[in-house]
């Protein structure tokens, strides 16, 4: 005799261990399946970690710019912001004294005047950024840390300081001189950032007016950032700046809002598709599981001949289904988290703009979330098949004709 | 016919038992008017060709199917009076079935597929019974077996194990023999006969093979969906 309780257990072990071999006998049929469910969680999982992860790296880089409003030169003020997030040169100017303007407005704390440049680098794949600073930057970016050596002696000295990434891929240190095909002279490198994280790693640093002369463009900048008081002020200031004649003014906010609509739209699209793969995975899965529920008539029918009641039959196809729908969320949150880099540089090569840092971010709520729902989904796809395997009559295991 | 046993009380009594069909617009009488009384202990061979109602009249027996008219009693229930859910009841506990292609489940070893029954009856029997039933069978070094690891012979003395399981008073079996060997078929109608000697198991036999008849108590013939003959010892 064994008690009842030790009997349910050994009966939930037995149908488990019947539905993973009755699985594993179609094997074929079972991965085709099971891929078409990973494909669709892995999609749906990938859309709602990039959407995490742009909106955090966007918020990041532009909490990084350390700044609340951004003045450049008249333009498209969202190309001037997401060059200044990427990297890139920006190829209008203001003149400097525009900005002794913006210095006596009452509400301004600081401005961080600012001068971009973009040249090839030595194999001209990748180029190497250059910006212009004066010493209200450290002000600005107070967690900047310098991992070794420190600051320009000078607002005009022929020295530069290195963001992390870029001392590595120029493979210089403190005291090296950093030679480039633009100048005859050298800089000396006088410092190197800690890795933040941000744009800022990969930036090769000199003195505003140092940056100005080797680039032939003395009195010019390319824009300022600029850190109000009080934020609550900051909607009449941007108002006051729209009167300066050749600037155009645009505050982070803004800049986020306007980005986050445009990835929001995307993600409309990118959602449209993952419904898609999804409706398209059920109806693989119910397709399957029907057919596996034909093919095995007979094998229901001896069930119901053993005794088998319809609850029992039922629970037999979906415990098969829900396996197989574990089984593929399973393997579609592995390939997601195994191929992130590969789907991240996908989507930063697809996306006009993308800000630095990790761009799709996972979370085990997220994948717990679709392991549940592809769960959930897939005893609604068994639904119709696992009714229509208990209705199966008795008689279908004996033979016909007689 | 099998040598002289003691038969008890009827356990499986049917009355005017009458099955029709309906194929496409015709309407097709598989079984007429068959009365016939099982009895406890009873070993009966149901003989008839191809089409004569055998299997018809098994399904009928066995609460697999109900029937056009007449009656079917099991002790004294009438299945028709039974709901599907009180005659998988009685199918699960009191009856066992053997096929002609023996149908195991291709996902579960010879243990396993004789465990089912249990596990659907939620049977306080462990695996325990299952082992000792293979074993009584001559299949205790292959209850680790898949269905296609065994022969066809093996197969058959599964499903009877299967059929076994839940200690049911009778046991109902389909052509079992259909695609035996000689040997093999020899084999299954003794082990069916050996069963009803030592366990007082009721046993009806469907089969349209007269070496039945060598193991039988008694023998009823269908021609034609009704009772033409019956001869016991």
């Amino acid at each position: 005799m064994i008690a009842p309780a030790r009997r349910a257990g050994m009966a939930t072990g037995f149908y488990l261990r019947w539905a993973l071999r009755n699985l594993g006998l179609r094997r074929t049929r079972t991965l085709l399946t099971m891929a078409g469910i990973s494909v669709a969680v892995a999609i749906l999982v990938g859309i709602a970690g990039f959407y995490r992860g742009y909106r955090s790296s966007l918020e990041e880089g532009l909490a990084g710019l350390g700044f609340h409003v951004l003045v450049t030169a008249k333009g498209c003020p969202y190309e001037a912001a997401t060059l200044l997030l990427q990297g890139g040169e920006i190829p209008m100017y203001i003149d400097e004294q525009v900005s002794w303007e913006v210095e006596s407005h009452p509400f301004v704390e600081f401005v961080a005047k600012f001068f971009m440049q973009t040249r090839p680098g030595e194999t001209g794949r990748q180029h190497r950024f250059y910006l212009g600073v004066e010493n209200t930057f450290l002000v600005m970016k107070p967690w900047l840390k310098f991992q070794r050596g420190g600051w320009f002696s000078g607002g005009d000295a022929d020295e530069t300081v290195l963001g992390f990434t870029a001392a590595s891929n120029l493979g210089l240190d403190v005291g090296d001189e950093f030679r480039a095909a633009e100048w005859r002279e050298p800089l000396r490198v006088v410092g190197i950032f800690e890795r933040s994280g941000s744009q800022d790693d990969g930036t090769i640093f000199l003195p505003l007016a140092a940056a100005q002369k080797r680039f032939d463009k003395k009195g010019k900048l390319t824009g300022m950032g600029v850190r109000v008081k009080d934020l609550d002020t900051l909607g009449r200031f941007v108002e006051d700046m729209y009167e300066l004649p050749s600037v155009q003014v645009i505050a982070t906010t803004q800049i986020q809002s306007t980005l986050m609509r445009l990835i929001d739209s995307m993600r409309s699209v990118m959602l449209t598709i993952g419904v898609c793969a999804v409706a398209i995975a059920a109806v693989s899965l119910t397709n399957t599981v029907l057919m596996s529920v034909f093919e095995r008539t007979r094998e229901f029918g001896i069930l119901r001949a053993m005794g088998g009641g319809v609850r029992q039959l039922l629970a037999i196809v979906m415990l098969e289904t829900g396996l197989l729908t574990l089984f593929g969320a399973l393997l579609g949150n592995a390939a997601l988290l195994g191929l992130r880099g590969a789907a991240e540089w996908l989507v930063r090569a697809m996306l006009p703009f993308a800000p630095a840092g990790r761009i799709l971010r996972v979370t085990a709520l997220d994948q717990t979330g679709a392991v549940g729902a592809a769960v959930v989904l897939g005893a609604l796809c068994s639904l119709v098949p696992a009714l229509r395997a208990a209705r199966i009559r008795p008689v279908s295991s004996l033979r016909h004709g007689e | 016919m099998g040598s002289d046993v003691v038969v008890g009380r009827v356990l499986l009594s049917a009355r005017g038992l009458t099955r029709r069909y309906v194929l496409r617009t015709e309407v097709v009488t598989a079984l007429e008017g068959v009365t016939i009384d099982v009895r406890e202990q009873e070993y009966l061979a149901v003989l008839g060709p191809s089409g004569s109602g055998k299997t018809t009249l098994l399904q009928l027996l066995g609460g697999l199917d109900r029937p056009s008219a007449g009656t079917v009693h099991f002790r004294d229930r009438s299945l028709g009076e039974l709901s599907e859910r009180q005659l998988s009841r009685l199918r699960s506990r009191e009856i066992g079935f053997v096929f002609q292609d023996a149908l195991l489940m291709g996902g579960l070893d010879a243990l396993g597929n004789v465990r089912l029954p249990q596990i659907l009856a939620r049977s306080r029997d462990g695996a325990a019974r299952a082992r000792s039933l293979l074993e009584q069978l001559g299949l205790g070094a292959k209850l680790s077996r898949l269905p296609g690891q065994l022969s066809r012979g093996e197969k058959q003395r599964v499903a009877i194990a299967r059929a076994l399981a839940n200690h049911p008073a009778c046991l109902i079996a389909d052509e079992p023999t259909g695609n035996l060997d000689r040997r093999a078929t020899h084999a299954t109608f003794r082990i069916l006969r050996d069963l009803s000697r030592t366990r007082g198991l009721t046993v009806v036999v469907a089969s349209h093979d007269p070496v039945v008849l060598e193991y039988a108590t008694r023998a009823v013939t269908l021609c034609d969906g009704r009772l033409a003959e019956e001869a016991a010892r």
